[in-house]
């Protein structure tokens, strides 16, 4: 493999398994292998920048415990996502989000939200059935699925359906009565009364066990029958088949190739079926691992070969472009409204439009999405003054990018080693042509050129796919 | 809890707390600085944030009094008037009451008279000996000049009270005497200068040529840990206050540098704007009478930052930055601490 191949495999990697990657860090992975980055990504060992979060609190005090509108913390989470040293996590985070999907809208406490994020960076890439506890435990979750009014003498069905039916198994893979015996299994799972936000803002949820107030009879539950608490259900749900499927499907569809929408998967079948039965069974022989079944697909000939076959969720396009500019690395004034950029794009971060999430793929884009993603990327891009443009330009300078030719190979290779159509690569190269030569006595003109190419990149087509 | 906090020969006993969470008058929004007067009249800088700017000076007392607020944040972060801020971190008084706020992203130094009427605005952003980036800290020394201390330049300057830069010294690093993003700064009787040396997790103590003295805490475990320590203040003792920030507590030394006791915070009732708040949401009320450990979550500092101490009334000031308060102890001398076995 060529030294420019090993290169693009290795962006496609970060594009997925984090948020992009510079030239620089994409050099010095590639120096190290393949596999190893991967083994890297998988086991963290790189320790956060020091005093990361303690900058952003000391300038944005504000971030620290959001309440009824989400935008701080959409803010303090993107910063994380530009920021940190260990993508994989945060990445992983972003995909339990997706997974899991919790909204302010109904939670008011974006300060819980927070927490919950920070539950899915800890447990993301561990054992499926410890998530699954965490989750069930978490007080956002409770509040949100309203397992706190899932009484022994009033069963509330919501958590119990939605851990069935959108956390774990997926639809027709277990029965109404299931439901109502998975509900019984958590009453009593609830949140303590916390101190409320008048008059010294936000104060934490604890989850509360009220022994009192559970269920302790027997429960049957698919075929199986006992005095059943929450976490003998879940030891259950794990071991059934329809679990390691619906997981890795999720998986595959957020990290691999995009599938159909979720409600679809019992019609429409996987995208890719070999590969997915090589992840569950990862999945299953590591007793339910996360870790195993990344592993297993990032070094997977279906995964390399993946390469822009995703569209890229808008978190992933403001993100991205922000570390390729090098923009927000210091929690400058402006932050909030970084946040806020993926909500202009569909994606309300912390705040999905209903328990089932987004709709991935094609859904990213309409009209109005489009003009968004196309406008943000182009302003950052075309910015000559970002630290990460300017190192784009004198990176071009030093390669002795020169021709109309070279600046339109050397812009696709910073934009992440984009394919592009023949018919769009004949239109970049005539728009190129027209500007003639790059002369480099004159750096401000060639830099605007490279900046210019940079946004018509940002505006096609195929830059939508990650 | 705490409430008496104790140490040889001297004591700390909680007085109250003065404020709410709120984004206009009587209340505060993220305090992060506090002034006062001798009389009681208390100056605190509201930092706020993006999502609702409501940056500013507010005036109070002691008692519970509003008097008035000024230095708003403006529409847009654009403003360069001078009179509204963006990062207002650091406050000061000087001999005429006349307001002195530091605005760390504009690198400048607004001055206000008592009853919030813009005087003069000075600063120039830049590493030059004279100029600023980052002013963070604010503190006038008994001669009336001002000291200043830089975050992103990692200096502190001694200015005239109209900008007129008389000295300086500091440079980035973490040996001794070398500073890494100070924050906070006061200055004892003697006129000797102490940072919060923020990102190296200590305090250090400078005489006003800047020749090293005493370090304060340290970045460990054990005694006398700090982390990210933002505050910092001296009383009539010298002995000297350091709000730990990221520990959530105040870590009190002796003149020293021996740790000497910890505050977390004693918030345990409701302060008057507070009750302003609760007798308006009866639904808050009830939420609150539901909660079992009410008064411990209550009572405790959540990311504190500034602190002053007021000389004249022997009390310490905390800005309880995430709660929206300032809570305030006395320092007794003559404090008697009960028998155990009572």
């Amino acid at each position: 493999m060529s030294h420019k191949e090993d290169l693009a495999l290795m962006a496609h990697l970060m594009r997925r398994a984090g948020f992009g990657a510079t030239r620089e860090e994409l050099e010095r992975r590639v120096a190290k292998g393949y596999e190893a980055t991967v083994e890297e990504l998988i086991n963290p060992t790189e320790a956060q920048p020091a005093g990361r979060m303690a900058l952003l609190l000391r300038y944005h005090p504000s971030f620290l415990l959001p309440g009824g509108v989400p935008f701080s913390a959409q803010a303090n989470w993107m910063y994380q996502m530009i920021s940190t040293q260990r993508p994989l996590e945060e990445k992983m985070a972003l995909f339990w989000h997706h997974v899991f999907a919790t909204g302010n809208s109904k939670v008011d406490n974006a300060d819980q939200m927070l927490e919950q994020v920070e539950m899915f960076r800890k447990y993301g890439m561990g054992n499926y059935q410890t998530m699954l506890v965490e989750l069930s435990r978490n007080p956002a979750m409770i509040f949100w699925l309203d397992n706190n009014e899932n009484h022994r003498d009033a069963v509330n069905e919501n958590w119990g359906r939605e851990l069935l039916e959108l956390f774990s198994m997926g639809v027709s893979n277990y029965t109404e009565v299931d439901v109502r015996e998975v509900s019984r299994a958590f009453t009593g799972w609830t949140i303590a009364p916390k101190l409320p936000r008048l008059p010294y803002g936000r104060f934490p949820w604890k989850f509360e066990y009220k022994e009192e107030d559970h269920d302790d009879t027997e429960k049957s539950f698919l075929g199986e029958t006992g005095r059943f608490n929450g976490e003998d259900v879940i030891d259950i749900i794990v071991k059934e088949p329809a679990t390691a499927r619906f997981i890795c499907r999720h998986l595959y569809n957020f990290f691999v190739a995009d599938e159909p929408q979720v409600p679809a998967w019992t019609i429409e079948p996987a995208r890719d079926e070999e590969a997915l039965e090589m992840m569950i069974d990862s999945f299953v022989s590591s007793g339910y691992e996360v870790k195993a079944v990344l592993k297993t697909m990032f070094n997977s000939e279906f995964f390399k070969k993946a390469r822009f076959a995703k569209i890229k969720s808008p978190t992933e396009v403001v993100a991205g472009t922000l570390k390729m500019v090098g923009e927000f690395q210091f929690p400058d004034v402006g932050l909030l409204q970084i946040g806020k950029e993926p909500t202009y794009m569909g994606q309300s971060l912390l705040d999905p439009p209903s328990v089932e999430g987004w709709h991935t793929g094609s859904e990213w884009i309409n009209s109005g999405s489009l003009l968004a993603r196309i406008n943000f990327v182009a302003d950052r891009v075309a910015n000559t003054q970002l630290p990460g443009i300017q190192t784009i330009i004198s990176q071009m300078k030093s390669d002795g990018v020169r021709t109309p030719e070279d600046l339109v190979d050397a812009s696709l290779e910073h934009m992440g080693y984009l394919e592009l159509a023949e018919e769009t690569k004949g239109q970049l190269l005539e728009y190129a042509r027209k500007g003639g030569n790059l002369d480099w006595k004159n750096q401000e003109t060639a830099g605007r050129r490279v900046g210019e190419m940079l946004a018509l990149i940002g505006a096609t087509t195929e830059y939508q796919f990650g | 809890m705490a409430l008496h906090t104790v140490a040889a020969g001297r004591a700390w006993v909680y007085s109250h707390h003065v404020g709410r969470q709120a984004l206009v008058g009587q209340g505060f929004s993220q305090p992060v600085g506090v002034a006062v007067t001798k009389d009681g009249t208390l100056y605190v800088a509201n930092r706020s944030g993006e999502q609702n700017p409501s940056t500013r000076i507010t005036k109070a007392t002691v008692k519970h009094e509003y008097i008035n607020e000024f230095g708003r944040s403006g529409e847009a972060y654009s403003d360069n008037a001078g009179s509204h801020f963006t990062w207002l971190t650091g406050i000061a008084l000087d001999e005429n009451e006349n307001v002195y706020g530091s605005d760390e992203w504009q690198s400048r130094i607004s001055i206000f008279d008592k009853d919030g009427n813009l005087l003069k605005v000075w600063g120039e952003r830049g590493d030059g000996e004279s100029q600023l980036n980052g002013p963070a800290g604010l503190a006038f020394d008994p001669q009336g000049n001002l000291w200043v201390s830089n975050a992103f330049s990692s200096r502190i300057q001694q200015f005239t009270k109209d900008g007129k830069y008389l000295g300086g010294f500091g440079k980035h690093g973490n040996g001794e005497g070398e500073l890494d993003m100070p924050y906070g700064i006061a200055v004892d009787a003697q006129g000797d200068v102490y940072v919060a040396d923020w990102n190296n997790h200590r305090v250090q103590k400078f005489n006003p040529q800047g020749k090293h003295l005493l370090t304060f805490g340290h970045g460990g475990g054990g005694a006398g840990a700090l982390k990210h320590p933002t505050g910092v203040c001296v009383d009539n003792d010298g002995d000297v206050y350091v709000v730990d920030w990221m520990h959530e507590r105040v870590v009190i030394f002796s003149p020293q540098a021996k740790p000497l006791a910890y505050l977390y915070g004693d918030a345990v009732e409701v302060s008057p704007w507070g009750m302003m708040s609760l007798d308006a949401n009866p639904d808050m009320v009830r939420r609150r009478s539901q909660v079992e450990d009410l008064v411990d979550q209550q009572r405790k500092f959540r990311m504190p930052t500034g602190c002053a101490f007021d000389r004249d009334n022997n009390q310490l000031l905390i800005c309880d930055t995430a709660r929206g308060r300032i809570q305030i102890y006395t320092k007794e001398k003559q404090y008697a601490d009960p028998q155990r076995n009572l």
